[in-house]
């Protein structure tokens, strides 16, 4: 009783702070700061390794044991709110986080961190709430502190990204803005950066946008943008701006220009890109692949428009006329300003000649008056003369037949007014006084709008022409986009070039009937893969996994070797993860691990992966991926702690047995790690919850003596001392508890360094006391010494009392002390004691009967005849005693497995029933228990008619009895038992009935499966137990027992049935699960069976 | 056991004298062996070795002179090693055998007795002695690693230890040769270790090797043949979807098969 009581109590102790807090306050206390500064990094490490639960168990326990420091609160609750964050329990972390103070710099950064968990989660709202908060904050006044405002510009520079992300580029162009304005202007090349990164996001914003006002003020800050980049250099910002600007310029509809403007840089491109590569710099941010990309783009949109529908082709061919004839009419203005400036010279000075004209050449003082007259008249009369074949070119152009209604309209308007011009020109009067040639009035080779002319003849020229310059146009796109496909594959450019290789090459085929071949060399070859891989990345970026799939092992069995390797399988891993491979996982993790291990990456993708699956409760895949990374990484950093944590996911199910198996890995491959001596005292624990007494002190004394002075090392101390005594080895239970107690009470320890190490150390020394007591009375040997033990007991349980007044265990010593005293002969002595705990304890089940007391201390030491003698003693005397007392008696006796003596109490309790005067309803319940312990107690003895008459009794006369199923299924072994199965059927099909709870259900299943396998009904019990083991869970701690029952019953069945594989199968899961499991040996050996019938070929 | 660990830090030393002390290209540039001084001047001789105190004995016109271990000396290619190699070429493996023996006893913490183990290992698998010839690559894994970027003795190395029947042996063989060995070496390591996981009825186990190397080894057709054609007789005998995918891939890569 006392063991049970007391074994309880302590569990509820000490298994609560072995489970979560016990580990972690004793090693926080002993070492002080230092101790609590490594638990705060642990912690901040499980965090970082994606076991944020396990981060909270640390902290919370470092918070039970400083609970009034406030710089571990304060740490505390910022690990608290990390591991919410990355729980993704952002409700509760927002509550950590009020909690810090408002102005905390962690306190920013983890609610933008938090920002970032919600915009993962897709709550966009709330994360763009949470940044535009922060940025408000800001709005007046940038932040002096140079951290805050280099952590403003990165947060912004973040907050842009996942904009950037989200395809909303105007958010992510105003963040950049933000950015802007935290840079100091001293950090010019980062300026540029985000001055071109700004303007590209400007101009894909742009782009969206309808024409006007909102869209041109887009352009002009991009322009704004890339001239500042101009100005700055010739690098890659300069080739980022110049890709930029033509992207203004095809934006504002001017191709002709966008493109001049790259064909003009594409030297200084060139010259970059090598520069690039010079520097084995990423080709992928070269310029170069965003100059030819657009200019393929810009080709394949003009050849399109050569070979397409005609409207809009003429109507750019008629575009480019209307270009030459304002060129023609801007030479007519400047003949006639020239005119009309040298007749008003000539006016205001009469007599004076045109040879004389200020605007003169010198060569005209040579000529004679004739030849001077021509040749200032040839400027009129070459422009006329192009005016008039330009006019029949419009002529020609008017007489084609099929022109839409506009563009005829354009091409006469442009033809009346080209006739107009001419017979201006022809009838000007100031044509006799000439005009001073200039180059200018050239209409010849240096004519301005000889480019438009001959822009219009490409755009109006016959089909042959025109298909002749289109496959040259596309041929030269073909070229550019192949290129940087190729060579640039990486680069946000080399996507869309990819994308429009094949359909040139489709193209040219059907313009030219020809099949279009691409010669690849070796290192095209080499190329085209790492592009594969790219778009591998681009798929995977957009979830599209089995496209990314198809493209990454493409590209690596191209590429299968290089720095760019271990990231794609990164990648490949994740993406056979979401299309449900678990295979391809599986042989993916393990062809990383072998083939790639010494790569860094390596095996923190082995742990995603597997946490990957953890979190989704797979635990085939996560096992087998975590043992993986085990075998083939023993030594990396995470590799204790991973064993850690997955013994502490077995212990968290109670399943001892594997969890232990885990500590053990950690004990015996990472004697200097961190887990290492929490591992050694779960390894304790998880003997000692299992009532291997003697293994668990066997650990515990390690514990004892490795750890280092403080709580951890009391506890084990403690624990093995316990240990010891439930092994009966008392009198070393005595020299731990003493030891213990010498630690505990030493003034100058650490034990007593502060006030919550002063309460804990209380808590401890209140049980090696009392249990030093215990085990002094239960001392037998040597024989001659058992007196003095005795009195040392009894000093002791004084000491107890005296020291610990308000202790639970107080009445119990009190009780212990009378009952010592009577096995010492002193019953004066112990009389005293018993009154002495009535008046100081009343409220004590002790305190309120002395009797029962006494005889539940003798029990608790052992004398148990001398606890007979006093039960003989008050049946003897029963008048004096009511049946309540004889109850509890019963059930005392009853727990110490003294079950004559249970029956003879219970016995007198039901006689009394009748006689005593008791409320009806008390006397109802009264009766019930004593019948339900009186069955208990027949069974036990193998009284199994006596067990059914009380428990009929039970169920006959109180058929709504609490204990309704309980009875039945004593009942039904009691059934059982007597061989009576129909009835035992019977009695259990009410529990099928009335039972809601699977629990009961089960258990009920596996008595109805042994009485069906005990009536030879063997295929119907293998299916009762088959029902457990193939709908319940063995991860939970209460289905685990049932479960293990069923599956051993199982294989045993199915050996019966001749079913081997079945056998064999069942017994692999069964050894898989239960390892050292009670039926263990017996089905190892049903397997061996199973496999020799199955492989004699019986089945 | 001192002794061992010295031989072993003298002959690392040794390799560095040879080939950079010195400033040679390669130690078959000499004529002689030769030992420096540490006035600088060089000492040659027609023979050259250790005594039991660990000492150089360099045999001189003016008879044996002793030399303290820590002295620079640079060992010529024995003429025997040289002869070797030829021999090996030819076929003759008995009589490389022998000689490379000669070079082993009398070369001992010489380094060349190191260089020659690898070919002689080779010697006794071309004579037909696989448990030597494994021995003595088991060795040569542990002695000079290098010596197995030669695909052609990765491959003899593990058919020696497949004949030899040293399960674990060759398992640990075949997992360093997918580790650290060329592509081509660890294809051939995987199909082993897959059909040696096959034939122990390890189906699954044996299904991880077969389906990497018929994923990622396309550029070893060698082993991607047979990769593919094993991974679709698993996969259709436990009916996995892509069987079919994979039928289809070897019937096109390789439609002789």
């Amino acid at each position: 009783m006392i063991n049970g009581t007391l074994k309880r109590k302590y569990l509820a102790i000490g298994l609560g702070l072995a489970l979560a807090v016990y580990p972690v306050v004793s090693s926080a206390q002993r070492g002080g700061d230092a101790e609590i500064e490594r638990e705060f990094r642990f912690a901040a490490a499980l965090i970082d390794a994606d076991y944020p639960e396990y981060a909270e168990a640390i902290v919370d326990a470092l918070l039970a044991a400083h609970p009034d420091v406030t710089d571990v609160r304060e740490r505390a609750n910022v690990i608290r709110a990390q591991a919410m964050v990355a729980r993704r329990r952002f409700e509760e972390a927002e509550r950590f986080l009020n909690e810090l103070p408002p102005d905390s710099p962690r306190a920013r950064a983890i609610r933008l961190a938090m920002a970032d968990g919600y915009y993962l989660m897709g709550n966009y709202e709330a994360c763009t709430a949470i940044y535009e908060d922060f940025f408000a904050q800001y709005d007046e006044e940038l932040p002096e502190d140079p951290d805050l405002l280099r952590f403003f510009a990165e947060a912004a520079y973040q907050y842009a990204q996942m904009l950037i992300l989200r395809d909303d580029p105007v958010g992510a162009a105003a963040a950049y803005a933000h950015v802007l304005r935290a840079i100091d202007p001293a950090e010019r090349e980062m300026r540029r950066t985000v001055m071109v990164e700004r303007s590209e996001l400007l101009l894909r914003a742009a782009e969206d946008l309808p024409p006007g006002e909102e869209r041109q003020a887009k352009i002009d800050q991009a322009i704004e943008h890339c001239r500042e980049v101009l100005w700055g250099g010739m690098d890659l910002w300069f080739g980022r701006a110049v890709i930029c600007l033509a992207q203004t310029y095809i934006l504002s509809d001017d191709r002709d220009t966008a493109i001049e403007l790259l064909q003009t840089n594409l030297r200084m491109l060139r010259t970059v890109d090598d520069l690039m590569r010079d520097a084995n710099i990423p080709l992928t941010e070269s310029p170069l692949a965003g100059a030819r990309s657009l200019l393929a783009r810009l080709y394949i949109e003009e050849a399109d428009l050569l070979v397409g529908e005609r409207g809009a082709r003429e109507a750019r061919g008629l575009g480019y006329l209307r270009q030459a004839y304002d060129a023609y009419e801007s030479i007519w203005r400047m003949i006639r300003r020239g005119n009309q400036r040298d007749a008003q010279w000539l006016e205001r000075n009469p007599g004076r000649t045109v040879a004389d004209l200020p605007s003169r050449r010198e060569a005209d003082r040579s000529l004679d008056a004739p030849t001077l007259e021509q040749e200032r008249r040839a400027p009129f009369t070459n422009l006329a003369a192009a005016l008039e074949r330009f006019r029949q070119r419009l002529d020609a152009v008017g007489g084609v037949q099929g022109w839409s209604e506009a563009n005829r309209q354009t091409a006469t308007d442009l033809r009346e007014k080209t006739v107009e011009l001419i017979e201006t020109i022809r009838t000007y009067e100031g044509i006799r006084i000439g005009v001073t040639p200039s180059r200018e009035m050239d209409v010849g080779e240096r004519f301005r709008g000889r480019e438009a002319l001959e822009r219009a003849a490409f755009f109006l020229g016959d089909e042959e022409d025109r298909k002749q310059s289109a496959v040259r146009r596309y041929t030269q796109a073909l070229q550019h986009d192949y290129h940087v496909f190729v060579n640039y594959a990486g680069s946000p450019w080399a996507r869309q070039s990819g994308e429009r290789v094949d359909g040139l090459k489709s193209t040219l085929e059907n313009l030219t009937g020809q099949t279009v071949r691409i010669e690849v060399g070796a290192e095209s070859r080499l190329r085209s893969g790492l592009a594969m891989i790219t778009q591998g990345r681009t798929a995977f970026r957009q979830s599209n996994y089995a496209e990314a799939v198809e493209r990454f092992v493409d590209g690596l069995n191209i590429r299968p070797t290089g720095d760019h390797v271990m990231g794609v399988l990164a990648n490949l891993i994740d993406a056979y993860s979401r299309l449900e491979k678990p295979l391809y996982v599986r042989m993916l993790a393990e062809y990383i691990g072998e083939r790639f291990g010494d790569h860094a990456m390596a095996p923190t993708t082995l742990l995603r992966i597997a946490r990957f699956y953890y979190d989704r409760d797979d635990p085939d895949m996560y096992l087998d991926l975590y043992e993986r990374y085990l075998q083939l990484f023993p030594n990396h950093y995470m590799a204790s702690t991973i064993l850690f944590m997955l013994g502490e996911q077995r212990w968290e199910v109670k399943d001892f047995e594997h969890a232990r198996g885990y500590y053990r890995r950690v004990v015996d491959n990472y004697p200097q790690s961190g887990e290492f001596m929490r591992a050694l005292n779960r390894i304790g624990w998880s003997y000692y919850l299992q009532d291997q007494f003697a293994e668990a002190a066997d650990v515990f004394e390690q514990v004892a003596e490795r750890a280092q002075p403080g709580m951890l090392r009391a506890e084990a101390k403690l624990s093995l001392a316990d240990s010891l005594r439930q092994t009966g080895q008392y009198m070393q239970a005595i020299r731990h508890y003493r030891e213990l107690s010498r630690w505990l009470e030493d003034r100058g320890s650490i034990y007593r360094a502060t006030a919550a190490a002063r309460e804990q150390s209380e808590r401890l020394l209140e049980q090696a006391m009392f249990f030093q007591g215990h085990c002094l009375s239960r001392v037998e040997e040597p024989e001659d010494r058992i007196e003095e033990f005795r009195q040392g007991a009894v000093t002791l349980f004084r000491e107890f009392v005296t020291r610990f007044p308000r202790s639970e265990l107080a009445p119990l010593a009190l009780g212990s002390t009378g009952a010592v005293l009577l096995a010492l002969e002193q019953a004066d002595a112990a009389a005293d004691v018993y009154d002495e705990l009535a008046r100081n304890y009343p409220e004590s089940e002790a305190g309120r009967d002395a009797r029962f007391a006494m005889i539940r201390s003798l029990l608790d030491i052992g004398q148990m005849r001398r606890a007979r003698e006093e039960l003989t003693a008050m049946i003897e005397d029963a008048d004096r005693h009511t049946a309540s007392q004889f109850l509890r008696l019963g059930r005392i006796f009853s727990e110490s497995r003294d079950h004559p003596s249970a029956i003879r109490a219970l016995d007198r309790a039901v006689a009394k029933l009748s006689d005593d005067a008791i409320e009806p309803d008390q006397r109802r319940a009264m009766d019930q228990r004593a019948r339900m312990l009186l069955g208990q107690s027949h069974f036990a003895q193998g009284n199994h008619d006596e067990t059914v008459r009380h428990v009929r009794h039970l169920i006959d006369n109180y058929p709504a009895s609490a204990m309704f199923f309980e009875a039945r299924f004593l009942l039904g072994r009691a059934y059982q038992s007597l061989g009576r199965i129909d009835e035992a059927v019977e009695t259990l099909r009410d529990v099928f009935r009335q039972a809601q709870d699977q629990l009961l259900i089960n258990r009920a299943t596996l008595l109805f499966a042994e009485l069906q396998a005990g009536r030879g009904e063997t295929s119907e019990a293998l299916a009762s137990f088959q029902r457990i083991v193939l709908l319940e869970n063995p991860e939970d701690p209460e289905v685990r027992p049932m479960f293990e029952q069923a599956l051993a019953s199982s294989v045993g069945l199915f050996v019966e049935l001749g079913r081997w594989n079945d056998a064999v199968e069942s017994a692999d899961q069964y050894l898989r699960l239960f390892p050292s499991g009670a039926d263990a040996v017996d089905v190892r050996n049903w397997r061996v069976q199973a496999v020799m019938q199955r492989e004699g070929g019986n089945q | 056991m001192r002794k061992h660990v010295f031989q072993r830090l003298r002959e690392a030393w040794l390799t560095a004298v040879i080939l950079v002390a010195f400033g040679l290209p390669a130690t078959n540039a000499l004529a002689r062996h030769q030992v420096r001084l540490p006035s600088g001047e060089i000492v040659e001789g027609t023979a050259i070795r250790l005594d039991d105190d660990g000492n150089y004995v360099l045999t001189t016109p003016r008879g044996d002179l002793t030399f303290p271990p820590d002295t620079p000396v640079a060992v010529a290619e024995p003429r025997e090693f040289t002869r070797a190699q030829q021999l090996l070429q030819q076929g003759r493996n008995e009589e490389a055998l022998r000689l490379l023996q000669v070079v082993v006893e009398n070369y001992r913490g010489l380094q060349w007795d190191r260089r020659a183990l690898p070919l002689l290992a080779d010697a006794y698998f071309a004579s037909g002695n696989l448990d030597r010839a494994a021995e003595i690559y088991e060795n040569v894994a542990s002695e000079m690693p290098e010596a197995f970027d030669d695909d052609d003795r990765v491959a003899k190395y593990l058919e020696a230890l497949v004949r030899a029947g040293d399960e674990a042996a060759l398992r640990r063989a075949l997992h360093n040769t997918i580790r650290n060995r060329s592509r081509g070496s660890a294809a051939r390591a995987q199909m082993m270790r897959g059909n040696l996981n096959f034939e122990r009825g390890e189906t699954e186990q044996a299904l991880l090797d077969f389906l990497r190397t018929a994923v990622f080894f396309r550029d070893i057709p060698e082993f991607h043949a047979e990769a593919l054609a094993k991974t679709v007789q698993i996969m259709r005998q436990s009916g996995h979807d892509d069987a079919e995918t994979f039928a289809r891939q070897l019937a096109e890569l390789y439609p002789d098969r």
